[in-house]
């Protein structure tokens, strides 16, 4: 199972890193002719209106699909994770604080805030991206944080603060490893949730300009396609289904084998 | 109830081979140390195996076949006919419940609820509407044992029932238990780590060990005269209350899994009067004599008692730590009211008390895990606290963190030592008696007694001029406790040891002090309080140590 997953993943990544040169045509080379086939032997899922090649469009978007989410997870997790360490163990008015900050983040609306900050700022992709990183943080400070608190009462974290050890290093070099099970399972959810989000940006049409090869924006793109060439939006949604399912489950995976033989 | 044959295999084989039988009326000890297969054992006489975990043989009770039968017959069994009692009364009542809930729920007769509280010795009724939370250990324990009896069972399993509790309240748990199952003719298997319980409990004691019975007989004449030499070990490695030995004898090596003995007696490899037909064949369980058991070949012989004169106790040297009048409260809760003790350099100082007397708060205040409201705390000494002064936590599996190596673990001890020379972690763990290669281990690929000496060492790194310990033994087998002991009177640091355990610190202190409700009630020269104690309180500690 592990393997099967690990594999989807993988060949994603491939595609991401060499999907220029794995991709029969050019993603963007038009041939109106062609317009919306069907699969055949020299376009094996058919093209779209503009008669581009579905799997060479395909190919291309991986790159989008993962590198976005995967800039998501690690700034989520990174942020996430140091703060909730912050006020898990710092607790007083740090805690205080921050948990407040927290729950104002979690009371917005996500995802239309995105809109609004992607409309306000004129359709820079970056800039939905880092909101929406900024937005799954909350989240994640909680969780580590309340992890937190349990491991501080430990006998352990109790040891390290009567070797007179440092706060950083208690939190990093002591707590954060066992806590690690947690951030990983997250991160890979973070993933998930961001690969999701983007695509629903861009089938709103607030993500990235029209005619990138985006997953998200194919679905939206080919939708009127469907009784001419179905396989151009119903592959990318299903390519988006399956990273998103083959990333929370490797997280499940993932925490369950490393959580084995820590404290509980 | 009657097991024959029994084998519990998961992983590896664990239970291999166990005969047992409880009579009603009867109160049966299954006695070993942990690995021994004990707990397993109870679990599939329970019906309760974890996943994974598979027993064959055959377990009946009144005759009716019960080992690999469905929930549908075990469901009437649990409960009716047999009952758990754990050692965790907190982890086994549902927090959400009230006390009577607990009992009103596993009842099958009329009995009321109060009359039910008053046989397990709880003569307020109003216990009923409380929550676990609001209850005592030994409460909760009373509880979880009217709860377990609600259902009037033929037999009760008791697992370790009393090792979560003080000296005191074990005490009086287990003498109820005896009261309760004398007045109902009720059979009792008492599973227990301490040999000192099972001898006050039961008539007859079977002591595993690697997954077998290795000897079984009357309570009494085990005691008297242990028929293998693991008991007779064993036995010598309880620490007793009425003198301080010159030697604390463990058990060298540790417990093998039971799938790794292979055509030999278990013990063998431990065995003192060892012979070269142990190792040729298992010994099987023979009678030695009417109704004792034993799985040695040979007679035991009683071992030579060592006679080390006891070092003189040291000279008192400046003290290290002055406590005076240091006060805490929690809420409305006095941990500490006004406590006042010093420690010379080169004494141990021994601190007992049940829980809630505020020992563990005194220590996290000297330690600075906790700020007391009044008093001082003076450690004798140039440089931060954790130079002066370190501890060694109760449960080292838990002291220990167990994503960092050993060595990783010792070398950051020792690096927050004063600067100038100091000891390498190989240094660190030959004091401790661990080879070096132990270094790149992780806390989980080690046992009890050696995650305990590895918390020793890292509390040894920094050189304090004084080492509390905390409950330092409360965790570790019987036989590994010695060797812990032994380690800890050999270091010569100036100690606060902390224990509710009388046996424990007759052997470790110079001086004693005695608390409750967070007061001193007495204090002066081990011997002295120990033999002559002049403070109610202390004499019913002493009274409640199980004796040997």
């Amino acid at each position: 199972m592990r393997a099967a997953l690990t594999a989807v993943l993988g060949l994603v990544a491939l595609a991401a890193l060499a999907g220029p040169w794995l991709a029969p045509y050019d993603p963007a080379a038009q041939d109106l002719a062609l317009g919306a086939a069907g699969p055949s032997a020299a376009h094996w899922l058919g093209t779209d209106e503009m008669g581009r090649d579905v799997v060479s469009r395909l190919l291309a978007g991986a790159r989008s699909a993962l590198f976005w989410p995967v800039l998501v997870a690690l700034f989520t997790t990174a942020l996430g994770t140091s703060l909730g360490l912050l006020s898990g163990y710092r607790r007083g008015w740090v805690d205080a604080l921050l948990m407040r900050v927290v729950d104002l983040a979690i009371a917005m609306p996500g995802l239309l805030v995105l809109i609004v900050v992607v409309g306000v700022l004129g359709g820079g992709y970056g800039w939905a991206v880092l909101a929406m990183a900024v937005l799954f943080t909350p989240g994640d400070i909680r969780v580590v944080r309340s992890l937190t608190l349990a491991q501080r009462e430990l006998a352990y974290a109790e040891a390290a603060r009567t070797l007179g050890l440092r706060p950083g290093r208690i939190m990093f070099r002591h707590l954060l490893p066992n806590l690690a099970p947690t951030v990983v399972a997250n991160a890979l959810l973070s993933f998930t949730g961001a690969l999701v989000a983007l695509a629903g940006l861009s089938f709103l049409g607030v993500g990235l300009p029209a005619g990138t090869p985006d997953w998200g924006l194919m679905v939206e793109e080919n939708r009127q396609l469907l009784d001419l060439n179905p396989w151009a939006s119903i592959a990318p949604a299903a390519l988006i289904t399956v990273v998103a399912c083959a990333a929370t489950l490797l997280g499940d995976r993932a925490f369950e084998s490393m959580s084995k033989g820590g404290v509980r | 109830m009657k097991v024959t044959g029994l084998r519990v295999t998961g992983p590896g084989l664990i239970v291999d081979g166990v005969d047992l039988e409880v009579s009603p009326g009867e109160t049966v000890g299954l006695v070993g140390e942990s690995g021994s297969g004990k707990s397993l054992t109870a679990r599939a006489m329970a019906g309760l195996l974890p996943r994974g975990l598979r027993a064959t043989g055959s377990i009946t009770l009144g005759g009716r076949e019960l080992l690999g039968a469905g929930e549908r017959v075990w469901r009437p069994v649990r409960g009716r006919r047999l009952a758990l009692l754990m050692q965790d009364p907190f982890a086994m009542l549902n927090p959400l419940l009230t006390a009577g809930a607990h009992i009103a729920e596993s009842a099958r007769s009329r009995v009321s609820v109060a009359e039910r509280l008053a046989e397990v010795g709880i003569d307020d009724p109003s216990v009923a509407r409380r929550h676990p939370f609001e209850l005592s250990g030994g409460m909760r324990q009373r509880v979880a044992l009217a709860a377990a009896l609600a259902g009037d069972p033929e037999l009760l399993i008791a697992d370790e029932p009393t090792t979560a509790l003080d000296a005191t309240t074990q005490h009086e748990i287990l003498q109820l238990v005896r009261r309760v199952q004398r007045a109902r003719g009720m059979g009792v298997l008492l599973i227990t780590h301490d040999l000192r319980v099972a001898f006050e409990l039961c008539d007859r004691v079977a002591v595993m060990y690697a997954g077998r019975i290795v000897e079984q007989g009357p309570a009494a004449e085990v005691r008297r005269s242990p028929a293998h030499p693991y008991t007779l070990r064993l036995l010598a490695a309880v620490p007793t209350v009425e003198r301080r030995l010159a030697r604390l004898e463990g058990i060298p090596g540790s417990v093998p899994a039971a799938g790794e003995v292979t055509g030999g007696c278990a013990f063998a490899a431990r065995c003192e009067q060892v012979a070269p037909e142990c190792t040729q064949a298992r010994p099987p369980l023979r009678e030695a004599s009417p109704g004792r058991l034993t799985a040695c070949l040979t007679r035991v012989r009683p071992r030579a008692a060592v006679h080390v004169t006891a070092a003189p106790p040291p000279e008192p040297g400046p003290p290290v730590l002055r406590v005076t009048g240091l006060s805490k409260r929690y809420g409305g809760h006095v941990a500490l009211g006004g406590v006042s003790l010093d420690v010379r350099r080169g004494e141990t100082v021994g601190v007992v008390g049940g829980s809630g007397s505020g020992k563990t708060t005194l220590a996290r205040c000297v330690l600075g895990l906790a700020v007391p409201d009044s008093g001082t705390v003076e450690l004798a000494g140039e440089g931060p606290r954790h130079r002066l002064v370190q501890c060694v936590f109760q449960d080292p599996s838990t002291s220990l963190n167990p994503a960092m190596s050993v060595g990783a673990a010792l070398a950051e001890a020792a690096a927050q030592g004063a600067p100038g020379p100091r000891p390498t972690v190989s240094e660190l763990l030959e004091q401790v008696g661990l080879p070096a290669a132990y270094a790149s281990r992780r806390p989980s690929a080690l046992s009890g007694g050696e995650r305990q000496r590895v918390a020793i060492a890292r509390a040894l790194a920094v050189r304090p001029s004084l080492l509390i310990c905390d409950e330092p033994v409360a965790s570790l087998d019987v036989s590994v406790q010695a060797h812990v002991l032994e380690l800890l009177r050999q270091v010569g640091t100036a100690m606060l040891f902390i224990t509710h355990d009388l046996a424990v610190v007759r052997q470790m202190a110079d001086r004693l002090v005695v608390l409750s409700r967070g007061e001193v009630v007495e204090a002066g020269e081990a011997d002295r309080v120990l033999d002559a104690p002049a403070h109610d309180y202390t004499r019913t500690l002493i009274a409640s140590v199980p004796g040997l």
